[in-house]
């Protein structure tokens, strides 16, 4: 595990699999190519992007949401987690992480403030979790890895 | 202007949502997956703790999308109030002075949004085309 600029890359001994194809189990190649062309498109927003006078993105806030990324993807192993993993840009200066599978949609926000808020469920409101607080990585893991199984 | 009176609001009502066409566009450009999905939850914002809803008892489709800053900017979507309240979020009305409309979905933001974006349909007439 290696601890760089700011983001750790590697795997995690501990990590869990939740993915299909073993063949790209622990590459975290897909995920840095994600946030890159996310980093670039958030960052490339004027202010009012969205007609309801949005500000432009604060470095804080995109980086918090990416080193979170990074944070679960020492945890989560398999294409799953990059393959259906969104970063979007959200009102007010926020930040959403995404993931609509068969299996579950979790949404985490980055608040412009700092905050974070989480709600993920299996597509039928059944077997959610939910906060308002920055999600523990490891719980986040486990709970992706019980609704794959 | 009066001020109104604070009302229950009946399951079987609608609520009515402005969507921006800039950000609707912005947000599905952005999209790299699942774009199947008629309604990102990106497009459901809050201000503060709650989004904000016209009741259809005091407004249209219309009313709703002439109190954007650019009316024709805006397409609109609608929710029945039993749908919403079946995910256990609150729905209230909020009148203001100007909007007696006015009402407030209140509960965890990312739980709102998924759960809007699910039930979510455009109201006849004002639908966002794609790109």
């Amino acid at each position: 595990m290696e601890y760089r600029n700011g983001d750790f890359r590697g795997q995690h001994p501990k990590a869990i699999d939740v993915g299909v194809d073993e063949s790209v189990a622990g590459d975290a190649g897909g995920i840095d190519g994600i946030v890159e062309d996310a980093k670039q498109r958030l960052f490339a927003l004027e202010a009012d992007w969205d007609g309801e006078a949005s500000p432009v993105f604060d470095e804080i806030t995109v980086k918090t949401a990416i080193d979170f990324v990074h944070e679960l993807s020492l945890q989560v192993n398999g294409e799953n987690l990059a393959k259906d993993m969104e970063i979007l840009p959200a009102s007010a200066g926020s930040v959403d992480l995404h993931w609509q599978t068969p299996h579950f949609e979790l949404l985490v926000v980055f608040h412009a403030d700092g905050s974070s808020s989480f709600y993920g469920d299996n597509c039928h409101g059944e077997r959610s979790i939910q906060g308002e607080q920055r999600p523990d990585p490891e719980e986040i893991a486990r709970w992706m890895e019980d609704l794959n199984a | 202007m009066r001020k109104w009176d604070v009302e229950c609001i009946p399951n079987p009502d609608l609520l009515y949502y402005r969507v921006n066409k800039k950000k609707y566009h912005e947000i599905w450009k952005s999209k790299r997956v699942n774009k199947g999905h008629k309604f990102p939850a990106g497009l459901f914002s809050f201000a503060g703790s709650y989004l904000s809803v016209d009741w259809s008892k005091y407004s249209t489709p219309r009313q709703s999308q002439s109190r954007a800053r650019i009316p024709d900017d805006n397409g609109i979507v609608e929710f029945k109030v039993a749908d919403v309240r079946r995910e256990r979020h609150k729905v209230r009305h909020v009148p203001t002075r100007g909007n007696r409309a006015h009402s407030a979905i209140c509960g965890i933001q990312p739980k709102i949004r998924i759960t809007l974006q699910r039930i979510a349909q455009w109201s006849e007439g004002f639908v966002i085309d794609p790109d």
